[in-house]
């Protein structure tokens, strides 16, 4: 590689994924690119992605982006789990939080011992009570984890919940100060090199013609480039996760400022409820199979907490994902390589590996197919592992109630989550995955929530005393209610370290 | 899993070392099951000739309850750091493969990265030293040295594992 070749990036859509993507690359390989970011004020953004996983924390470091600042500037709260109400059985709710059960570690996992004892009949506490993570949410509590591993406060994690139409102007501050250079208009034609079919250039609406070697297509649902020009097929997943409509609307927070995402199950899909500093996000995302339009937005309305603060806003789209990301030129991020719903918050964690992904395997002016198809092989696991959890969560039900529910209730699913579940259901064991999102103690906590009770457990969870266990259980138990109770509020440490900087 | 369904009777066929070893940790492991070993070890296995473990076999002793000082008193085992490939590639001098880390990462980039970009760019400076002379642990055995990892995670001497030497009658027995 010689130092002095500079690639010019297109990147095509601003959006979350657009300034993300611009901001890394000025960031993260000054010398090598040259940046340039066209999108339209005339076409909207999505902008609905409110809540994240943990890993976005060191994205923002990786950019030296503060905490505190990001946190005010986007009008975030913290975020410890997701609270899952009325799925495995309408009067159900369980927390899947960021972190492990017990002190999670030890040669046999901590629910292992938890299930001997269940097995046995021997009082246990409730696995719930014995997560760290999922009793700070439930609190309402916040203080930063404990670096010291020997701590019960050092076993859990957190992300943000945001506004997502101030995310991508803050990312976009960072991606110009950094010498991105951002085009305003519309791109009307593509043009492709005859032999190749490598995407050449995009001409603007006002003739404008921008020349480029690599272009990352931020287009959103619309794939400008990589499905509308390049023909990518789409993967379709709506016969697993038939969800196709999403109704949004933001109110008056009105009950607690919770540290948790809350999803609750409704006749048709589910509606989640997003706490931030200045408001509460809500939206219902159901399936026009088995509900319409008006009626999911009449129900919407009727459900939230406090005044509505805009009218509800449609959003359409399929579950899926295009067959690869990264095709001859072109890499999609975001919405334009694929979507699943947000029931566990990661679109912006999909966009966030893609852009990891490419930066990790950044391509000469000559693009080698080794790097990009071990992008591709990256994404597509990504995506797969997440559309397995996700169908978990609808299939792994008792409830009967409307046609929706039958339906995910009874329809055949992958079968590497058949296995899965075949696997956890026999004696509780959770395969371990080096590669993708969730690990072990997430696939537990949602198993379990869900009322997936394995028959057996792991046999060395026989070794030690039942007595001893048990009191060992008692123990976490009140080392963790010690811990939390020690903790500030989540509005106060808010209101301390990252009030946001306008009042509503 | 109910009572009566259990495993209480393991038969082990084959009194090798790999024999014993299953044999050792299915007992210590499985509450309430019998352990028999029948047979005599096959006459020309692998297992009884090689004499060189991986990390994994430190784990596995202590997982049997056994301390490190018993076994090399009681079997006469040394210890590996890795081994020393002489003559595999061409003209290429001889190189370790250790068990532990190479150099530090700087950043967030792995050390390796920048080593090739050393070596790609060493015309203006000259080669730099071979890739196994940043490793601790290959140090360590070019030297004929051993010290147990030790001190902490900035340390080198923290960044690499070990293995054993055996005798395989010795540790079979």
């Amino acid at each position: 590689m010689k130092a002095d070749s500079v690639q010019r990036i297109v990147v095509v859509g601003g959006g979350t994924a657009g300034w993300m993507t611009a901001a890394a690359l000025v960031k993260l390989l000054p010398r090598r690119v040259d940046v340039r970011l066209v999108e339209s004020e005339a076409i909207g953004i999505v902008g609905v992605g409110e809540a994240t996983l943990p890993h976005i924390r060191a994205f923002n470091e990786r950019l030296g982006i503060s905490e505190a600042d990001f946190m005010a500037a986007t009008r975030a709260t913290f975020k410890v789990g997701i609270e899952f109400n009325d799925w495995g059985a309408i009067g159900d709710s369980y927390v899947h939080p960021f972190g492990a059960f017990g002190h999670g570690t030890g040669s046999v996992d901590f629910h292992q011992y938890w299930l001997r004892l269940k097995q046995a009949c021997v009082p246990v506490p409730e696995l719930q009570e014995l997560s760290m993570g999922v009793q700070v949410a439930r609190q309402a509590r916040f203080a930063l984890p404990s670096a010291d591993t020997s701590s019960i406060a050092s076993t859990f994690g957190y992300a943000y919940q945001f506004d997502a139409t101030l995310y991508a102007p803050f990312m976009r501050k960072v991606a110009e100060e950094a010498g991105a250079v951002r085009t305003e208009g519309r791109v009307v034609g593509v043009t492709q090199h005859p032999e190749s079919g490598d995407i050449a250039s995009l001409t603007m609406e006002n003739g404008e013609v921008i020349e480029g070697d690599l272009f990352v297509d931020c287009s959103g649902f619309v794939s400008l480039l990589l499905g509308k020009t390049l023909g990518e097929p789409f993967e379709d997943w709506s016969h697993w996760l038939p969800n196709d409509r999403a109704v949004a609307m933001p109110c008056k927070t009105a009950t607690a400022l919770t540290p948790l995402t809350t999803v609750t199950a409704m006749p048709a899909g589910w509606r989640w409820r997003i706490p931030l500093q200045h408001r509460t996000g809500n939206g219902y995302v159901f399936s026009t199979r088995f509900i319409s339009e008006d009626e999911a937005a009449t129900a919407l309305v009727a459900a939230v907490e406090g005044t509505p603060m805009a009218d509800p806003r449609l959003l359409k789209f399929v579950a899926g994902r295009r067959a690869r990301s990264w095709v001859k030129n072109c890499v999609a991020v975001g919405l334009a390589s694929g979507f699943l719903e947000p029931l566990e918050s990661t679109s912006i964690y999909l966009t966030q590996i893609g852009i990891t992904a490419l930066i990790e395997l950044f391509p000469e002016k000559e693009i080698s197919a080794v790097d990009r198809d071990e992008f591709n092989r990256l994404v597509d696991l990504e995506y797969d592992r997440i559309r397995d959890f996700l169908i978990l969560h609808y299939h792994a039900t008792t409830r009967n109630d409307t046609p929706y529910w039958d339906y995910v209730r009874t329809m055949s699913i992958p079968d590497t989550l058949a296995d899965k579940l075949e696997l956890f259901r026999k004696r509780g064991r959770v395969v371990k995955y080096r590669e993708g999102v969730f690990l072990d103690a997430s696939w537990i906590a949602v198993y379990l929530g869900q009322g997936v009770v394995p028959e057996g457990h792991d046999l060395r969870a026989d070794g030690p005393p039942l007595d001893q266990l048990q009191r060992g259980m008692e123990h976490v138990k009140a080392e963790i209610q010690a811990s939390v109770a020690s903790m500030p509020g989540h509005r106060e440490y808010l209101e301390r370290y990252c009030p946001m900087t306008e009042a509503m | 899993m109910t009572e009566d369904r259990r495993i209480t009777e393991i038969v082990v066929a084959g009194s090798g070392l790999v024999g014993f070893s299953a044999a050792a940790m299915l007992k210590r492991k499985i509450p309430g099951a019998t352990v028999t070993v029948v047979g005599t070890a096959p006459a020309d296995a692998l297992s009884e000739r090689i004499h060189a473990t991986l990390p994994s076999v430190v784990g596995f002793h202590a997982d049997l309850g056994l301390e490190e000082a018993q076994v090399l008193m009681g079997t006469g085992a040394a210890f590996r750091l890795g081994t020393l490939f002489e003559g595999w590639s061409d003209k290429r001098p001889g190189y370790v493969h250790a068990y532990g880390e190479v150099g530090r990462s700087l950043g967030v980039t792995p050390f390796h990265h920048h080593w090739v970009r050393m070596a790609q760019e060493s015309a203006a400076r000259g080669k730099p030293a071979p890739f196994d002379s940043h490793s601790p642990a290959a140090m360590l055995g070019r030297g004929g040295r051993f010290v147990h990892p030790q001190g902490d995670p900035d340390s080198p001497l923290s960044t690499y594992e070990y293995g054993l030497t055996i005798d395989p009658a010795r540790h079979r027995e």
